[in-house]
């Protein structure tokens, strides 16, 4: 037995990692996320942002850490136009400003029923996944006060709304109504900005000097009526960066806080985040997301309990308690032969 | 001259940035402004060399044959794919958003190709640090304990069935993080902070040339 879990295959190992990530994916079933003092500082200086505010999302990141940052930036952008926040989004890495837009317009954004219906009454494009029905995309339609389940050609009159079916939209943008995010006025795309921490100190200098163009119409971006009043860095009331290596939250900090003292708060992997701690502990940056961890609570703190970071809490937990598990296996394995050698 | 030059460059663009950095910022504007584009241009031509470096290297791999060539056919094939796909389909949009992305558009590949792909190469890791902490993540000694210790405590304190196992996991974990944590990392980021300044000031004063290439 000793000499079965010494030597052990290490795809039984990855059998039980995959095996605990999927069940509690499959069961459907939550945690209840509490908050941590690190999230609670970014929903603080959040909420010191009066509407109207403008903040500068800076998307620092790229497909690799999906995972746990594209649900902290859904979550951002909802809460901000939800406030609004006015946003201008950048990205230090190529794919960052991508995803922006994939938050902004095709992602799927998990809604409630109640929701669902409410924005389909508002006309509104709503999708749905009915339970044990994956694969062909359906949309719900509203006619002539019935709801109409639309799939391919195909048109299936149902009564109600499923209870147990996943009801999403594509976008952030789709949650709210016709005409809440003006391009120009509450949101605008300045694209990938090559030069890293140069690029932050050009922005410390100027914004529209920085920024140049924006990314959709190639317009000088202080023609636009989001850029009024903008013109160094200070004059922007926070940046926001998801960042995931270098060319990111460090370089926002040393050149952004430490030349302009714009406020700073970011959203990191997992991994990276004890790196920025002492940034977090001497204020230099206002709060900070860790993880899927950070964005469960931070979509918590905001009132988005469909958001993909709670939803990832559960096969997260179970991954980490099988590796806890695993750890001490190996411990026992250890001491056992330790002992015996001994004897 | 070959090796001269580069460095009166890389001494004259140094010293002029550590001047500007204390001068008034009104003053180096626009000075400022123009070394900044300078260094954006020169970041964009970086990228194009690598670029253009990748293709070279799976170019020669592909004319040299082998099992392996068929990652390079693929290679090369997807970069053309995407980046004509970019060039001539990324712009379907509209103030509204993306208006109909469809099957070979930019869109529709970095959606439904890229970002599922990228997303489980780095999902992988799980596995990897499963298996790597069953066999390496012993309790050797009485620091390799307290590590350990520490780990359980801040990998139960990051998701919520550490609250449910014991309520006092989380704030014991975020003391972990707070203090011993961002205190060691603090002293590493001063340590590399000095590494780093006499690094520079080697390569600003010509100590340091390897970034030139060649043997010196």
């Amino acid at each position: 037995m000793l000499n079965y879990l010494k030597t052990l295959d290490r795809r039984i190992i990855y059998l039980f990692v995959l095996v605990g990530v999927i069940l509690p994916i499959v069961g459907g079933f939550l945690f209840p996320v509490q908050s941590s003092p690190m999230t609670d500082s970014v929903v603080k200086a959040l909420k010191e942002l009066e509407p109207g505010s403008v903040i500068l999302v800076s998307a620092d990141f790229d497909p690799g850490s999906q995972a746990e940052l594209q649900p902290m930036l859904l979550a951002l952008l909802k809460y901000c136009f939800e406030n609004e926040i006015n946003v201008v989004s950048m990205g230090l890495w190529p794919m960052g400003p991508t995803l922006i837009d994939n938050a902004m317009d095709s992602d799927k954004v998990r809604i409630s029923k109640d929701r669902a219906e409410q924005l389909m009454l508002e006309g509104r494009k709503v999708y749905i996944i009915p339970k044990g029905e994956a694969g062909t995309e359906q949309y719900l339609e509203e006619r002539d006060g019935k709801i109409v389940v639309v799939k391919e050609t195909e048109r299936e009159e149902v009564g109600d709304l499923f209870d147990d079916a996943i009801y999403y939209v594509k976008g952030i943008r789709s949650l709210f109504p016709e005409g809440h995010i003006k391009y120009g006025e509450n949101y605008l795309a300045a694209g990938y900005q090559v030069g890293a921490g140069v690029v932050i100190l050009d922005l410390v200098a100027s914004v529209p000097g920085a920024l140049k163009t924006d990314a959709l119409n190639s317009k000088p971006v202080e023609s636009y009526p989001i850029m009024n009043g903008i013109d160094t860095l200070k004059d922007i009331d926070m940046v926001f960066t998801l960042s995931s290596g270098s060319g990111g939250i460090k370089e926002w900090v040393i050149y952004g806080n430490g030349r302009s003292g714009v406020k700073v708060c970011g959203g990191v992997t997992a991994v990276s985040a004890p790196e920025f701690l002492p940034y977090l502990v001497s204020r230099q940056l206002a709060g900070m997301l860790a993880g899927l961890a950070g964005a469960a609570e931070f979509e918590a703190a905001t009132g988005y309990e469909m958001g993909e970071g709670i939803r990832g809490m559960t096969p997260q937990s179970f991954a980490h308690i099988i590796i806890i598990l695993f750890i001490i296996i190996g411990n026992l394995v250890f001491l056992v032969e330790k002992y015996s050698e001994n004897k | 001259m070959k090796r001269q030059i580069p460095l009166l460059i890389t001494f004259l663009s140094a010293i002029t940035m550590i001047v500007f950095y204390f001068l008034n910022e009104d003053l180096t504007k626009d000075y400022k402004s123009g070394i900044f584009d300078w260094v954006r241009i020169i970041g964009s031509f970086a990228l194009l060399i690598g670029i253009v470096n990748l293709l070279r290297v799976h170019f020669y791999k592909i004319r040299r044959g082998g099992k392996e060539a068929v990652y390079s056919y693929v290679l090369v094939l997807s970069f053309f794919i995407i980046t004509v796909s970019g060039l001539i389909g990324y712009g379907k949009r509209g103030a509204e958003g993306i208006v109909g992305a469809s099957f070979l558009t930019f869109d529709w590949m970095f959606i439904n190709v890229l970002r599922p792909l990228q997303g489980t190469m780095f999902s992988l890791l799980a596995f990897y640090v499963a298996s790597a902490a069953f066999r390496s993540f012993r309790a050797k000694t009485k620091e390799a304990t307290f590590l350990l210790v520490s780990a359980f405590i801040v990998m139960l304190g990051r998701v919520p069935v550490g609250t449910m196992i014991w309520d006092r996991i989380p704030v014991i974990s975020n003391w972990i993080m707070t203090y011993p944590t961002a205190g060691a990392q603090t002293a590493i980021m001063i340590g590399a902070a000095l590494g780093a300044v006499s690094v520079s000031l080697k390569i600003i004063i010509g100590i340091e040339r390897t970034y030139l290439g060649g043997d010196e």
